[in-house]
């Protein structure tokens, strides 16, 4: 992985994913734009339905009908992805990019055991024969942390805990060394024990062999322990993206602000209720005019309404879409009517 | 109260001991069919009757084109002494002679013969290979032995039914299998590409399935040369039968290929880069194989009652190539039906073969049905 480190591995400019439902558009993913480095993590993150795993499955072009990428380009080591045929962006799906499921419990095929998605994996992308194959198998099975991977690798998925299931799947993502590997929800459908040990066996392989994770995740706290940089997306768009302290530290968009307030802390004052982000995500087929944010927004002004802010710079790679921009420490102005927009 | 410490000696990972003893779907599905009296009887007596289609040539004593003036010959009796009345423990069997009075056979008495087991007579290929010419019984000393009789040209109706049998077993098997292929392939494309791929395919069944079937066999029937090899009918039969048969199937298929196309694992192995063809055979359609497995069994007898009522009107397999449906032919007026009760052999076949695979079919549906299990 001789990458420069200035170079990014993978980008994402102006990415639009369109789903042309019978009620109207969906503008799932409105213009994102991401970079992901060698052997860094960026972390995705926002509420459910804000276009998260959209991004994701873009990526992968996965996106099935009715989601169509309307725009953008996705660019892998310069290649655009979007300008590929089917056959060369199969291709690329296992071999240069590997992608994780959320559901660790339904992402193997029940009818056959575990050797078969990591041949099938090793077969589609290199003239392996099927004896080799299977030793690569039992030995990325014995990397991700499965013990005795000789035996195993011929058990059947409903044989295996959800742990051992996601820890199959991140081996057979792995097995052909993918450059990117966007992770969706890795950990969602796990314990907490097992999602740590699920996460750091995902950083000890980054560290090993280079790879830049794409991690999606709702989990605030998964962001803080493993990504380099961080996109927060709130109805299909980037509202901030920053280096991990400085979205911990000093977030300036109200949304990454309210994530951060809603986050359970040990010295919140007992029996005093968690602070939450009133009102709902908007309704994709009717966004609201200007800000998407400024209907739930503590800080929204008469600007909001009428233009969209675009991402501006506030600091060394941190941007923020707001008009306010305002200080984490600072006092909530006094609340304001809800609903009201 | 002591309480002392259980020693533990069982690894962490001593989960996986019980792999050799979680049983295969296919292990878990035998068990379950194995309580099944009536599937298993259906099983039985299938096994048998494709036994017999493949040893037809050595079990029939006859030709299956060989006449001889016994004409509506009653079936053989078989006595158990010898031509001299003592009593043997060796099957014999007596001449049979028409009295042209009432026109009724009568066993000669004092003509009884032995039976013969392994007699070599008519060569034959057993499965289109190997030349034999050994046939498991038959008659001695010139004395012939019908044991179901003979038909109107005086042709042994046992041996006809083991020959008929290759024909009327075989083409529901054949027909489901071309069906089979065609409706998996169709089904499974249509469901895992969705969209205008789906539609399309899914009009061409429609329009398929509203072919009344019956009389676009009858109709091709009649097109057909009388003069036709009889193999070529056959054939010609079966593609006629699987290409009307299809349609049904597909649109079932297409519906499971539908629903299993959003698991994710299917997604996951998309991700992985796996083809799509590759995908649909190893990852969409092994999901509706349970159902196509059943529906197979359950589609079979309507192709051997497809079959029999073809040649029955006479449009199907033509006399003097024996099956069981134009055999039936020969038992249509009402003198055969009363006096002539052997003629009837063939039919009992076709309902023995039918039930047998309705049993089968419904116990393997409630086998593979994991909402049934016990």
């Amino acid at each position: 992985m001789a990458q420069a480190a200035t170079e990014p591995l993978l980008q994402v400019n102006g990415l639009r994913t369109h789903f042309f439902t019978d009620q109207g558009v969906v503008p799932a993913v409105d213009g994102v734009d991401l970079e992901i480095f060698a052997g860094k993590t960026l972390g995705v993150v926002g509420e459910s339905g804000c276009g998260k795993s959209v991004t994701g499955l873009s990526v992968m072009r996965l996106v099935a009908p009715p989601g169509r990428i309307v725009e953008g380009e996705i660019l892998l080591r310069g290649e655009n992805l979007l300008s590929l045929s089917d056959r060369e962006m199969r291709d690329r799906r296992g071999g240069d990019l590997g992608m994780i499921f959320q559901e660790p419990m339904t992402s193997l095929d029940p009818l056959y055991p575990v050797s078969d998605p990591l041949i099938e994996a090793l077969q589609a992308h290199s003239k392996m024969t099927k004896k080799d194959a299977l030793a690569e198998g039992i030995r990325l099975l014995g990397a991700v942390g499965i013990p005795e991977p000789e035996r195993r690798i011929r058990s059947y998925p409903h044989q295996l805990s959800g742990g051992m299931r996601q820890r199959v799947m991140i081996a057979v993502a792995l097995s052909c060394k993918p450059a990117v590997l966007i992770a969706d929800e890795p950990t969602t459908a796990l314990d907490v024990t097992v999602q740590a040990q699920i996460l750091a066996l995902l950083r000890d392989l980054q560290r090993d062999s280079g790879t830049a994770l794409l991690l999606i995740t709702h989990n605030l706290g998964l962001v803080a322990e493993n990504c380099d940089t961080v996109a927060v997306m709130y109805a299909g768009k980037v509202v901030e993206r920053a280096p991990m302290r400085a979205i911990f530290r000093e977030p300036r968009h109200p949304y990454t602000q309210g994530l951060l307030r809603a986050v359970p802390r040990l010295d919140h004052p007992p029996k005093q209720p968690l602070p939450t982000i009133a009102g709902m995500v908007p309704n994709p087929l009717r966004l609201p005019s200007g800000c998407r944010f400024r209907a739930r927004c503590p800080w929204a002004i008469a600007k909001c309404a009428t233009e969209e802010p675009p991402l501006m710079d506030i600091g060394p790679g941190h941007v923020s879409a707001c008009w306010v921009q305002p200080d984490f420490e600072a006092p909530l102005p006094a609340a304001k009517k809800t609903g009201g927009a | 109260m002591i309480v002392t410490a259980m020693p533990s000696n069982a690894a962490p990972n001593d989960t996986l001991e019980d792999d050799s003893l979680s049983e295969t779907p296919w292990q878990l599905t035998w068990r379950q069919l194995r309580k099944n009296r009536f599937a298993m009887a259906g099983g039985a007596v299938l096994i048998v009757l494709y036994t017999m289609a493949i040893l037809a040539n050595f079990l029939s004593p006859y030709p299956i084109t060989e006449r001889s003036d016994h004409v509506y010959q009653p079936p053989s009796a078989v006595v158990f002494h010898d031509d001299n009345g003592r009593f043997s423990m060796w099957p014999h069997t007596e001449r049979m002679a028409l009295n042209t009075q009432t026109q009724q056979y009568n066993s000669l008495s004092g003509s009884a013969v032995p039976l013969r087991l392994f007699v070599r007579g008519e060569p034959y290929r057993l499965l289109g290979l190997l030349p034999l010419n050994m046939h498991l019984f038959s008659g001695s000393g010139g004395v012939p032995f019908h044991i179901l009789g003979t038909d109107s040209d005086g042709r042994d109706v046992f041996s006809r039914l083991m020959v008929g049998s290759q024909i009327s077993l075989t083409i529901g098997i054949v027909a489901i299998s071309i069906t089979f292929t065609i409706g998996l392939l169709m089904g499974g494309i249509a469901g895992y590409y969705g969209g205008p791929v789906d539609n399309i395919l899914m009009r061409i069944c429609e329009v398929i399935m509203s072919i009344p079937q019956f009389y676009l066999l009858i109709a091709l029937a009649g097109l057909l040369p009388p003069t036709l090899d009889p193999r070529l009918t056959f054939l010609l039969i079966i593609v006629i039968l699987s290409f009307v048969g299809w349609a049904g199937l597909a649109r079932v298929i297409r519906g499971i290929a539908l629903s299993t196309r959003e698991l994710e694992y299917v997604q996951a192995a998309r991700a992985l880069g796996v083809s799509d063809l590759t995908i649909i055979r190893r990852h969409v359609l092994p999901s509706a194989f349970t159902y196509a497995t059943v529906s197979a069994t359950l589609a079979i007898p309507g192709y051997i009652l497809a079959e029999s009522g073809l040649s029955f009107l006479g449009l199907g397999i033509k006399i003097p190539i024996p099956s069981w449906g134009n055999m039936l032919t020969a038992a249509q007026n009402l003198e055969v039906l009363t006096s002539k009760f052997w003629m009837l052999a063939p039919g009992v076949m076709i309902f023995v073969t039918v039930l047998a695979f309705n049993f089968l079919g419904d116990g393997l549906r409630d086998a593979l049905d994991p909402k049934l299990r016990r």
